[in-house]
């Protein structure tokens, strides 16, 4: 337990233990250690959290004028709702409105090689500091630890200088050979993505597919597979749900992220992503409440979507991990 | 946004996945393959016959005839997409051929001399970059490539060639002096590489770039990991697995954070201040604020989120619905921190007292008989109310590790205690509390260090104004906005000095678990 919870990724491992214990074999009557008071005050906590997030997902809804003049709470004595605050934000062509469907697009086209890229590149780190035998290995592996916890403040000024003097004449180069690509790109953004995800993706699927038996390895050695079959055939399949259940995460985070699209990105409508337009317009149409509403509950969208439709992923993928193991 | 636009961003993500997908391909074909896969299975084809061979080398040259033809024949085939394409169809020729050659003539040959034979044309490789890069302002189709980058390849190319062809003569000497002595060659080359780099910038008027230094680093990872690796034949195929990874944090993480604690100490221009920066920091009232803020932040996020998630975690143990109520205090957790400041601006938002109240903070505040608060701008209660909106991010995941943690104590010492006639308090003070010790220092470590590093909640909802500033905003503006980077240089490294007592906490416990295993 306390090996996962080092981490953000602990949800996953609690909600396995969670399944384990509720349904297996401590399903026994069961018993509260706690009061009818108990249960009001988990429901007033509960309300506390949720209201927030309803208050804007409401208003949201409601007409321009209406949200600038009366509180969301209204809505329950004099209900009106409209779409015509999304569609002004994701759609309209004006230049002083958000026009997000744009940076809509960027956040995909960030967040999906930005996971994709530091998952593949850490399972084949975590496989080789897990079951290949060499001096040294556990060393290494401290050292990829103690980065995970480095502020990746401390990284953005140099690894921005390396790419503007490494990274920018490429990228001009590729503009001028392939015109409609801009030479604003998105390279930047996905390498350091990797980047920053990896020291924590290598230490978590390392954790998991050290889990695996070794029986199982040491079987197929016997047998005449190399490291490269073994990796193919027998770690990634044991080990995809991990894989999927961390790439979720990591495709959270990278959707999420703020400060590494404000320093790697453009800026412009070229890749700059939802959050950097969001936190713009926070910034300069504070009171602008029609268009921040929709724009956040646009950003919202996918996270949610994503945290909603796929949870129990977490929950099977590692339960047949844990099952085999 | 247009069309072409969005091909064109849609092109960038396809080309950049595709080729990440070509280079991971070549990089596994180093080891031993599954011959029924597809792809691989074509890499093991051409280990057999000529045939396949031919045709690669038709398509490209192909691709290259092709691109020859449509240049000025057609208006969207450019001058620099032709010698893309060129290049491409050329270097693809290049390469199965010399495959062929290889696979051909030193199939035979014991594997020192094939080592030695690759490492030789490695360094003649990297002499021919280096001379092609020197002659780049000549040649229309290189002009992409600056006078500091020819100048950064000439650095390199020369001692990675040196290294190259010592290596190769090493490879038949026996092994543990070969081992050695090919871990001191790549150091060599790695300090050669610096020294040039220094005796140059020294004497040229415009600065080299970082990209030698970054190339040092690459040199002293590629000796390490082969001294690591040339152990014994099993261990090898790490180099495959690791590299990628080991040289991407090289450079993306060891470097730049050692950088950056030398920038620490220089000001504006980049010339050494010893440590003006700090004294600025420890003298300034904003950056002392700055201070304060951070310090408040990382006291209350991590207490108040743990105490009320473990409340929480309490009260709905087994109860029924838990799995809803956890999840509604959870879902903070996949909202985006721009997200939750736009949220929690809406909450705090202020009309004047004649006017009627939108946010729900004021609101109440009327209710009860008080004047509306500017919330956001009053300090120092502005930043209590950002605290506030970490913590409600926070507790979701302090909550959803304790009740696994709580599910975890044995319900035999739960009912001992109440056979012996314990009372709630009682049961979870003296056998839940102890129960779950580590799993509550785990989750108190990591909020405090993602306390530490927040930055996008003070960004979007004050953006660092009203004396509500904490260090890695700071960093952000000093750096990124004010063009001072070796302020921002000694705000990260006081970053870093703050977490290290967790870091170093956090290996003892990772040793600790190593050994119990």
């Amino acid at each position: 337990m306390t090996s996962a919870a080092v981490t953000p990724d602990s949800e996953i491992t609690s909600e396995t233990a969670e399944a384990a214990l509720g349904g297996g074999r401590f399903d026994r009557v069961k018993k509260r250690l706690t009061s009818p008071w108990a249960t009001l005050a988990a429901i007033v906590i509960a309300l506390l959290w949720t209201i927030p997030t309803f208050g804007l997902f409401l208003s949201s809804f409601r007409p321009a004028d209406q949200i600038a003049t009366t509180g969301w709470w209204t809505f329950f004595t004099d209900p009106q709702l409209t779409l015509d605050n999304y569609g002004e934000v994701l759609f309209s062509g004006s230049s002083s409105s958000p026009q997000l469907g744009e940076y809509f697009v960027n956040s995909l086209l960030i967040s999906i090689p930005g996971t994709l890229i530091p998952l593949v590149l850490a399972s084949l780190a975590a496989y080789a500091f897990a079951w290949v035998k060499f001096k040294g290995s556990s060393t290494l592996f401290v050292i990829v630890f103690a980065l995970q916890i480095v502020p990746l403040q401390m990284a953005l000024i140099p690894l921005l200088q390396l790419f503007v003097t490494f990274l920018q004449p490429f990228q001009n180069a590729l503009h001028e050979a392939i015109p409609f690509i801009s030479d604003k790109q998105f390279l930047p953004v996905w390498i350091a993505h990797t980047i920053f995800g990896l020291p924590l993706a290598i230490f978590l699927l390392h954790n998991f597919i050290s889990e695996i038996p070794r029986e199982v390895i040491e079987a197929a050695r016997v047998d005449g597979a190399g490291h490269g079959q073994i990796f193919f055939r027998i770690i990634l399949p044991l080990a995809m749900p991990a894989i999927a259940s961390f790439g979720i995460f990591q495709f959270l985070w990278v959707w999420n992220d703020l400060l590494v699209a404000l320093v790697f990105s453009s800026g412009t409508p070229d890749t700059a992503p939802l959050t950097q337009r969001l936190a713009e317009l926070a910034g300069s149409r504070g009171e602008d409440w029609e268009r921040l509403t929709a724009g956040a509950f646009v950003s919202l969208i996918v996270p949610l979507l994503v945290f909603f439709g796929l949870q129990r992923y977490f929950v099977r993928g590692l339960l047949a991990g844990s099952a085999k193991g | 946004m247009t069309t072409m636009d969005l091909i064109g961003k849609v092109m960038q993500a396809v080309v950049g996945l595709a080729a990440f997908g070509v280079a991971m391909a070549l990089l596994l074909a180093f080891l031993d393959r599954p011959d029924d896969k597809p792809l691989l299975k074509g890499f093991a084809a051409l280990k057999r016959g000529m045939r396949p061979r031919l045709i690669i080398i038709g398509a490209f040259a192909l691709i290259a005839i092709l691109a020859r033809l449509l240049y000025g024949a057609v208006p969207w085939m450019t001058q620099g997409m032709t010698n893309l394409l060129i290049i491409v169809g050329l270097a693809g020729i290049g390469v199965v051929l010399l495959q062929w050659a290889l696979d051909r003539l030193l199939q035979p040959a014991p594997p020192a001399v094939r080592s030695a034979v690759l490492r030789g044309i490695g360094a003649v490789l990297a002499i021919v970059v280096a001379i092609v890069a020197q002659s780049a302002e000549s040649v229309p189709a290189l002009d992409w490539i600056t006078p500091a980058l020819a100048v950064s390849g000439l650095i390199v190319a020369l001692p990675l060639a040196g290294a190259l062809v010592l290596t190769a003569g090493i490879a038949f000497v026996r092994q543990p002096i070969r081992r050695n002595a090919r871990l001191l060659v790549w150091l060599v080359a790695a300090a050669a590489v610096v020294v040039i780099t220094l005796v140059l910038e020294s004497q040229r008027d415009e600065p080299i770039g970082v990209w030698t230094w970054a190339a040092a680093a690459a040199l002293s990872v590629i000796g390490v990991l082969g001294y690591l690796a040339d152990r014994d034949e099993d261990s090898k195929p790490m180099l495959v697995f690791l590299m990628p990874a080991a040289v991407l944090l090289t450079i993306g993480l060891v470097y730049p954070a050692i950088r950056t604690a030398l920038l620490a100490f220089t000001d504006k221009t980049g010339t050494f201040n010893g440590l003006d920066n700090f004294i600025w920091m420890f003298s300034q009232r904003e950056a002392l604020i700055t201070l304060g803020n951070t310090i408040a932040w990382v006291i209350l996020v991590p207490l108040v989120s743990t105490a009320v998630g473990l409340a929480y975690a309490v009260f709905i143990d087994k109860s029924r619905g838990e799995k809803v109520y956890k999840m509604l205090v959870f879902m903070p957790m996949a909202i985006s921190f721009v997200g939750a400041g736009i949220i929690w601006k809406f909450m705090y938002s202020y009309r004047g007292a004649e006017q009627e109240q939108i946010g729900l903070v004021n609101q109440l505040i009327v209710m009860v008989g008080g004047e509306p608060q500017q919330i956001l701008q009053n300090s120092p209660w502005n930043t209590l109310a950002l605290i506030i909106v970490m913590i409600w991010i926070q507790t979701g995941f302090a909550m959803v590790v304790l009740s696994a943690a709580i599910k975890g104590v044995p319900t035999e010492q739960l009912e001992a205690a109440e056979i012996d006639g314990a009372n709630p308090w009682q049961r979870f003070r003296n056998v839940t509390v102890p129960g779950i010790r580590s799993s509550l220092v785990v989750v108190v470590t990591t909020i405090s260090i993602a306390t530490l590093k927040v930055f996008d909640i003070v960004r979007t909802m004050t953006a660092g104004n009203f004396d509500t500033s904490v260090v890695a905003n700071e960093m952000y503006t000093q750096a990124f906005r004010s063009g001072e980077p070796g302020r921002g240089a000694a705000l990260a490294l006081i970053l870093f000095i703050m977490v290290l007592p967790i870091v170093v906490y956090n290996i003892r416990v990772l040793n600790q678990q190593k050994a119990i295993r």
